[in-house]
């Protein structure tokens, strides 16, 4: 009896200790979840300042110190780069290790382990689209360059070293919530990091959309809607740039045939969103007579935030600015003599192509006549709590076949095979490492020469007084149309013929008019002798930020920094009259009348508490929905018409049958669609106020800024209601989710003033107080001064603590 | 007394003994101290409880205050628990369930070697 009471005990004690080490669901083990001593309670940080100075081992060649500022943004002192990057994985890992193989993990198509077979089909497309061919390519591109390879692994090796001191209780608290641990850091792991911005930036195209907009209601009305280029583009590189160079020739195909046939399903693309703003004014315009340069570029706003500052001091170095955790480097920043930006380059970078296979095995595709032998890559998605997933991918000389029997594709002997310029490998490292050395325009033209994709605009000022602006990347040369469309992937002439020799890519140094802006419009004018292409060009924040650069002049840093931050609506104060006008005579009762008289006398400025910003948005949105209604109810996935576009239609064509609406038998024109939208409007902020406690439908509180954690579920994670003006198209372009993810101003004298912030923290941390410090500063407008001093003049004061890498030898 | 005694030498150890092991430790702290002293099943089972629970319920609320509560928060919320404290609660309850077992396992082995030992000494 004695005996069956304590095996009973035993076995009630082990099943609770087996129970609580376990993970059920989404419910981490609780046992060790909720151990004060281990589990995530040791993510907790102290309000009080609870860093002491630690030495953190070694394994560098000589002496490191990273001496941690007032928002704990890292200077990190080294004697050799080896050691600087080697630090500089070390501090990224400690504060954003979880974010860096989160984000790697989503790049290679390895979420499924950690979440469960709801990611297995995001996993699949991922290495449909050949991000780790991508990746492996980069790293082949660099392994006899001795200095890429050392870079790569002095980051690696550095992020590792954080990685192996880890046990349970320093684990991020995300590891703790979903219960897996980190891997090893690898060059690997940062080049398909690499991917996923070069996703992110170069791969929203719509060619197979254009396709089957083409299929249903022929070219010529595509051609009406979707036109090439705006009514006054105002482009990148200024009109007056007279390009007097020899263009290598590009061999029209004999036939222009695409192919008119297509996939009823075509995979989500990167948010259209991503761009940017930069600019860089002469002194010539300034109040201090030195150029002051200013870049934000505009990303999904994310928590832990996708940038990181920090500061690198080595012999030949000295560079500040905002990184990337998981890529070695200062991406966009400063040093003693230059400041750098960058806004994404609006070049179709991805183009489709029809592939005939000869038979059910696939092994052979019909090419110039010829059959050609296909490669196939086993991809296995490993599941969580589920079995392996096998998928087989098919590669052509043009790239991975995304598209096919098994994936979205129901011709069996069809498939679309991706073109994609990331997939080829290109030294972007390189291009930021001698970036950051840089001392004047011509050696930030030679690092510019290592860097291929995403193609950027890259915005360049220096204390000598040169401001320059180079649309960057490796373009293939095209002929008209190329890439606009699903490809014949038979043919060699819808093969890219070459590429534009670097020099040849579109750029302006020091021009008349005393500045360089881009703002992801059209990179050139017509004159420029390639064809180039986009789906998606900007058409109010380059023209207000040029109009305002040129009214300018006596410029201030505070000004520019203005500037970033103004909230002026290009685009309303072009539509809105035209929508007021079309109101007239709607019988609207006393409720609506009001609403419609905030827009009236609105200053279009989306201002925090501008309620005249409110009702212009959703209008607008619901006028623009209604009409595109058809296209986004189509059996094949459309596009939808632009805003520029759109803007035009209504005020010029305001017959014409976009504004139709197909349930209804009569034929309507612009004007019902604007008041039938105004109706729905009203309706829409009535019920926001009444859902919100009656509140009033200010602008910030309508739009709702949300800065959302990488794991969306994990709401308390997330901060959300941020106090913030702009939107898309305004030059502070920050909408609801998305917007200004990193902003900086420096001016170029003697030594450069500068000047950043981003709507987060330093920490990965929802447990520290550095996880979301940022954002208040950041809404409000204000920035932290960036101060990249040697170690002697750094002010004891504001280091919050030290650490120390030991060399490995002693 | 007894109890007292016990209670405070199981939460002792596992303090020690969780600064370097996994959590579990704090079960095998509490069968070790009911293994030292002798108490009834149910006695046992109350101690390690208190030990252990008021262990993790202490630490826990010492890290919460100590934070200003700003990870307790938003942890409580991923587990719809209105307030951190609810946290601290639910953390010194797992652990005490945790110590309670294992406090009663200590005892009923404790108990086979001493039936034993009497019943061989009146037997003789």
């Amino acid at each position: 009896m004695k005996l069956f009471k304590f095996l009973l005990s035993l076995a009630l004690t082990a099943a609770l200790v087996f129970v609580l080490e376990t993970k059920f669901g989404s419910v981490p083990p609780l046992g060790k979840f909720l151990n004060p001593v281990g589990g995530f309670w040791q993510n907790a940080e102290k309000t009080e300042n609870q860093f002491i100075d630690i030495g953190i081992g070694a394994g560098v060649n000589e002496q490191v110190q990273i001496l941690f500022d007032e928002n704990l943004i890292p200077h990190i002192y080294a004697n050799n780069d080896y050691d600087l990057y080697f630090a500089q994985g070390y501090v990224m890992a400690q504060f954003r290790l979880w974010q860096m193989e989160f984000q790697t993990r989503a790049a290679a198509g390895r979420l499924s382990e950690i979440i469960g077979p709801d990611a297995i089909e995001f996993d699949r497309l991922q290495r449909r689209k050949g991000m780790g061919f991508a990746a492996e390519n980069s790293l082949r591109e660099g392994e006899n360059d001795g200095q890429f390879t050392s870079i790569m692994q002095a980051y690696s090796d550095g992020a590792n070293h954080y990685i192996n001191s880890l046990d349970y209780a320093n684990l991020p608290i995300e590891y703790k919530l979903l219960g897996y641990e980190p891997e090893e850091w690898s060059p690997y792991k940062s080049a398909l990091f690499l991917k996923y911005m070069a996703d992110m930036l170069s791969a929203s195209e719509t060619d197979l959309e254009n396709t089957n907009f083409v299929e249903l209601f022929g070219k010529e009305r595509y051609d009406f809607l979707f036109p090439e280029v705006f009514d006054s583009p105002d482009p990148i590189i200024p009109s007056s740039t007279v390009y007097d160079f020899e263009p290598i020739e590009v061999k029209e195909p004999l036939v222009k045939g695409f192919p008119w046939s297509n996939t009823d399903e075509i995979y989500e693309k990167p948010d259209p969103l991503n761009g940017s703003n930069n600019w860089a004014v002469s002194g010539s315009k300034t109040r201090s007579g030195n150029p002051i340069l200013a870049g934000d570029p505009h990303l999904g706003l994310n928590l832990p935030s996708i940038w990181y500052s920090l500061h690198l001091n080595a012999p030949g170095v000295n560079v500040m600015g905002a990184g990337l955790p998981g890529a070695p480097g200062v991406i966009i920043g400063f040093n003693d003599n230059i400041a750098w930006s960058v806004t994404n380059a609006q070049r179709d970078a991805v183009d489709w192509y029809k592939i005939q296979f000869r038979d059910e095995s696939r092994q052979e595709y019909f090419f110039n006549n010829t059959w050609l032998k296909t490669q196939m890559r086993i991809e296995e998605v490993k599941v969580l709590g589920g079995e392996t997933y096998v998928d087989t991918v098919i590669y052509t000389h043009h790239g991975p076949v995304v598209y096919d029997h098994s994936f979205n594709q129901k011709e069996q002997l069809t498939g679309f095979a991706m073109r994609w310029i990331a997939h080829q490998g290109s030294k972007e490292v390189i291009a930021f490492h001698q970036l950051n050395r840089a001392k004047n325009y011509t050696e930030y033209t030679e690092a510019l020469k290592n860097y291929g994709s995403p193609a950027q605009n890259f915005v360049f000022a220096s204390n000598q007084g040169d401001i320059a602006l180079w649309v960057q990347g490796k373009f293939p040369i095209k002929w008209e149309g190329q890439g606009k469309f699903l490809m014949d992937g038979t043919q060699l002439d819808h093969d890219w013929q070459g590429f534009i020799p670097m020099e040849q890519n579109a750029h302006v140094l020091n021009p008349e008019r005393g500045f360089v802006s881009s703002a992801n419009q059209h990179p050139h004018d017509t004159t420029y002798p390639y064809w180039s292409f986009d789906s998606n060009f900007e058409a109010w924040r380059n023209r207000r930020i040029n109009s305002r650069l040129t009214e300018m002049n006596n410029i201030s840093v505070s000004e520019i920094m203005a500037l970033q931050n103004d909230n002026f609506n290009l685009k309303a104060s072009e539509t809105l009259p035209l929508l007021i006008e079309m109101t007239d005579g709607m019988q609207l009762n006393l409720e609506q009348s009001d609403v419609l008289d905030l827009a009236k006398n609105w200053d279009y400025f989306n201002d925090i508490e501008s309620k005249g910003a409110s009702v212009w948005e959703i209008w607008w949105d619901k006028i623009r929905k209604m009409a595109n209604e058809k296209f986004r109810d189509s059996a094949k996935p459309l596009k939808t018409v632009g805003e520029r576009r759109f803007q035009e239609l209504i005020a010029e064509y305001p017959e014409d049958e976009i504004f139709d609406l197909p349930e209804t038998s009569q034929k309507e024109t612009a004007t019902e669609i604007v008041q039938q939208a105004l109706l729905s409007a009203i309706d829409s902020l009535q019920n926001w106020s009444a859902a919100n406690d009656g509140k009033e439908y200010a602008w910030a509180n309508f739009k709702n800024t949300t800065v959302q954690h990488l794991l969306p579920p994990l709401t308390p994670f997330t901060v959300s209601g941020v106090q913030v003006g702009g939107n898309r198209s305004i030059i502070n372009a920050t909408g609801p989710r998305h917007g200004a993810s990193w902003r900086m101003v420096v001016e170029l004298g003697s030594k450069p003033t500068a000047f950043g912030v981003y709507p987060g923290g330093q920490s990965g941390n929802p447990g520290s107080k550095f996880y979301d410090n940022m954002i208040e500063i950041w809404a409000k407008g204000e920035y932290l001064s960036l101060k990249a001093l040697p170690i002697a003049e750094m002010q004891q004061e504001n280091i919050l603590f030290t650490q120390i890498i030991d060399p490995r030898n002693e | 007394m007894k109890f007292l005694v016990k209670t405070i030498i199981i939460a002792a150890i596992a303090y020690f003994a969780s600064q370097s092991f996994p959590w579990y430790s704090v079960v095998i702290a509490a069968f070790l101290g009911s293994l030292l002293i002798r108490t009834s099943g149910l006695v046992s089972f109350v101690s390690g409880f208190l030990a252990i629970g008021l262990l993790w319920f202490t630490l826990a609320w010492l890290i919460d205050f100590e934070s200003g509560s700003l990870l307790t928060k938003k942890v409580a919320a991923i587990f719809q628990l209105s307030a951190p404290l609810l946290l601290v609660l639910v953390t010194g309850l797992v652990g005490g369930i945790a110590g309670g077992f294992g406090a009663l396992t200590g005892t009923t082995l404790r108990q086979i070697f001493e039936q034993k030992r009497r019943s061989g000494g009146y037997y003789k």
